[in-house]
Formats: structure tokens, C-alpha cells, sequence
């Protein structure tokens, strides 16, 4: 069995036949080729695999990819890339907000979300929009930094 | 097997899926719990409802004072719902639970049909005395919560209901309410100990209590023997009285739930008895 499903992925229709039982992540990275989403505990815990939808940070590997059918969505490739570097992600850079990198794009999207709606959060606020985000090489403060810089940069 | 996935635009469309599929189907609220169980193939359904695009089950309202969440309200939704805020208990138990991410997608209907014995939202609405409304293609019926859960990740649910709505009565004058969840972090845990209380005063006297406790029975259980001792006393004394008693309706695995238990109890009845002697009156 298929389904025909359409969204949007970054401001681009995409038109895809799944399974019913295919994962997000899966469709994004494997189908449509875009590997900047990860995949890591599976189980929603980690952050690793988050991306917008509708602009809120959701866990593409516990969504079934038949559940955003009509929706819109946006991975870290929609953010920005080397010759259009965003404002987040420059002030990642800029702070050595990033280790291995693993957890990044997970994290900057998570952020995104968070300026979107509060262009000055507080410490509190970032940490709690960060909690399900884990970064294994605890890199946390150059993190906390690196969002702060940002909202300065954006403003 | 092939299994089908459904995205039905109404109340009736979904129920008549559930009617004909029975127990072939499953139901996708936030999906948070069931789409692990249906990759990791625990689950083997013939058909996939998935129940976010119905309108008539998205909304949070007040009816004669109770307030009713539809079956696919959000945990975000609540957090954000000006009519959930004099619900204190409710909005700390929901906005402890796992991560925002997850709270985006995540449903309090979702996390009663799934029935784990620590989820922090099925705690507090015992302690609420919360209603869930079942609706199927014959029309519906309305259970407390307390009869809902028959063990660990099972219900009385039957395969053609889904849950329609959440009522929580009015609360009445002078009726404060808290939760407090054991935990080993402070964000995206489960917990290891939950209460939730509602405690009524008049001055400083405890008029009525009820206390539900989470994640140390099979699923959660209201403490019904310290709700009794407490009921007609000083609070100061009541809580002194239940420190050393620990509920009979209690039955942890294992010992160190035996340790924290009272201790968190204390904790949650403190907290919601604070908000009382801030001079709240609860404008209900």
C-alpha cells in the first residue's frame, strides 16, 4: 500500500507517495534526500531529529509522514546554507556553539521557533525551549550563548 | 499486512472507521506514544486514524462552569488556554511533560487511552475528578477517570470508543490545586513518584481533599485513607498527622517509592495550601 501525500518542505511542494507507516525523518532524509535532519534515539527523546511544523518544533521521528500531509515544513537546509548563512546560525559559529554538530541542527531550529515567538528570551526561557534537545557533547553554555548572541543579532 | 491511514474531517467519519475496523484500528492522536508501537511493529493495525484534523474534538471550552478538553487538544494548547490557567495543578502537571516538542503534539485523550502508569496529566485529572466523555457510532457515555484505567498501558476502552472530550468539574470556592512529580532531572523525565492534590479550605481548615498518586501503582490511585484524616482538621495538623502514614492504597515495587512518597505528598498539599493562605479566593 501508498499514500499520495503533498506538503511543504521549505517553501517547496512536494508531492511523494509514502507508506503509511513511513516516519518523517525517513521520508526527509532517504525519499527527498535532505540529511541535515538526523536520526537518533527514536524515540523522541533526544532533539536531534526536530523540524518545524507550521513553525513549532515537533519530532520528526515519532510523526508518521502521512500526518503532515497539507502541512508546512521546514528543516535546518530551509534556514539558511553556506552562501546564505542565517543569523542563528552564524552566531552558533561564532560561539563554537557547535562540537561534533550532531545535535545542530536540532538545536537551531529549536531556537528558531523560540526568537520567533520571543525575540528576547531569558536564560530560563531558552533552557526551557532547549530541554528536549540534548547535545552528548554537553556543550550547553557556548549553546545558551550562542541563542543570546543571536537574539542580539536579530534584533 | 496493509495497513490504511485515514484522516477523517469529522466526529462521525471517524467513529463509523472505528465501527468497521473494531480492534484492526488504531487511533493517532499526537501520536507520541503510539507511532514507536506501530513502527516497532507492536502494533499491526489494518487501519491508522489519525483524529488531528477534526475540528469539533480541537476545542478547549467551558460548559456550566466545567471546563472540557476535546479529544484532540494539545498539551501546548492547554499550557497556552486562558480557561486551563486556575487549574494551577493542571497547568504544572502538563507543562512538566516531556519537552515542548513532544507538548506540541502530544494530547492529554492520547495519554489516557495509552494508560502508563506515570503519566503526570492522568495524575492531576484524578485528583480533578475529571469525566472522559466516550463517544462510538451508538452514541457515548461518560466515565469517571478513576474507572477508566484496567492496568499498565490498558483501559476500559472499547475498540469502537474514542475519547470525545475531558470534563473537569467547576471548581468550588476556596479550592486550590497543585502536582509535584520525583524526578532524576528536572526536564524530560518520567516520573518516579507524582500527586496531585486538590484541597478545599475554609481558613485554615481543610474542608475537602482529594490526592491522587502516580506512578507507584499500576495506575493512578487516589489516597483516599489521608484524604479522610485530613478532612475536618487544621491543615498545619492534618498534614502532621499523615506525615507517618503511608496510603494503604499504596502498593510500590519497589522500597525507595516507600521513602519519598509521604514526603511528596506533604509537598504537594503545602504548595496548594499556599496558594489558599495567599489569600486566593478562588474566583471559580
Amino acid at each position: 500500500m501508498a499514500k499520495n501525500i503533498s506538503f511543504y518542505l521549505n517553501g517547496e511542494k512536494i508531492e511523494i507517495q509514502v507508506d503509511e507507516k513511513d516516519l518523517l525523518v525517513d521520508v526527509i532524509r532517504n525519499r527527498i534526500g535532505l540529511k541535515g535532519t538526523k536520526k537518533g534515539c527514536t524515540n523522541g527523546d533526544c532533539g536531534v531529529c526536530t523540524v518545524l511544523l507550521d513553525g513549532e518544533p515537533i519530532r520528526s521521528c515519532i510523526t508518521l509522514a502521512c500526518m503532515i500531509d497539507g502541512k508546512e515544513i521546514m528543516t535546518i537546509e530551509g534556514l539558511g546554507n553556506a552562501e546564505n548563512v542565517h543569523p542563528i546560525q552564524q552566531a552558533f559559529v561564532e560561539e563554537g556553539a557547535i562540537q561534533c554538530g550532531f545535535c545542530t541542527p536540532g538545536m537551531i531550529l529549536t531556537t528558531k521557533a523560540l526568537l520567533d515567538k520571543k525575540a528576547k528570551p531569558t536564560t530560563g526561557e531558552i533552557k526551557r525551549a532547549l530541554s528536549g534537545n540534548f547535545c552528548r557533547c554537553a556543550g550547553y553554555s557556548k549553546i545558551l550563548k550562542a541563542v543570546k548572541t543571536a537574539s542580539r543579532n536579530l534584533a | 499486512m496493509k495497513t490504511e491511514f485515514f484522516k477523517p474531517a469529522t466526529l462521525s467519519e471517524a467513529l463509523a472507521l472505528l465501527d468497521k475496523y473494531q480492534e484492526k484500528a488504531v487511533i493517532v492522536n499526537g501520536g507520541t506514544d503510539i507511532v514507536i508501537k506501530i513502527t516497532q511493529r507492536e502494533v499491526n493495525p489494518e487501519a491508522i486514524i489519525y483524529i488531528q484534523g477534526i475540528a469539533e474534538l480541537k476545542e478547549i471550552k467551558e460548559v456550566n462552569g466545567d471546563l472540557v478538553l476535546g479529544g484532540a487538544v494539545t498539551y501546548t494548547e492547554v499550557e497556552n488556554s486562558s480557561l486551563c490557567k486556575k487549574y494551577d495543578g493542571l497547568i504544572q502537571a502538563v507543562s512538566e511533560i516531556g519537552s515542548p516538542p513532544i507538548r506540541n503534539m502530544a494530547t492529554p485523550a492520547g495519554n489516557i487511552a495509552n494508560a502508563a502508569p506515570a503519566a503526570d496529566c492522568n495524575v492531576m485529572l484524578l485528583a480533578l475528578k475529571a469525566e472522559v466523555v466516550l463517544a462510538s457510532s451508538g452514541g457515548e457515555r461518560s466515565a469517571n477517570i478513576q474507572d477508566i484505567f484496567a492496568g499498565p498501558f490498558k483501559t476500559v476502552i472499547k475498540p469502537n470508543e474514542l475519547i470525545k472530550e475531558i470534563r473537569i468539574p467547576q471548581l468550588t470556592a476556596n479550592t486550590h490545586t497543585s502536582f509535584i512529580k520525583m524526578t532524576r532531572r528536572k526536564a524530560q523525565d518520567i516520573a518516579r513518584v507524582s500527586v496531585g492534590v486538590s484541597l478545599t479550605t475554609e481558613g485554615s481548615v481543610c474542608r475537602d481533599i482529594k490526592i491522587a498518586l502516580g506512578a507507584i501503582n499500576k495506575f493512578p490511585v487516589r489516597a483516599y485513607t489521608l484524604e479522610e484524616a485530613m478532612i475536618g482538621k487544621e491543615v498545619e495538623r492534618g498534614v502532621a498527622e499523615i506525615k507517618e502514614i503511608f496510603p494503604p492504597e499504596a502498593t510500590p515495587r519497589k522500597s525507595y517509592k516507600r521513602l519519598v512518597t509521604n514526603v511528596i505528598i506533604e509537598r504537594a498539599i503545602r504548595k496548594a495550601y499556599r496558594k489558599a493562605a495567599a489569600g486566593g479566593e478562588h474566583v471559580g
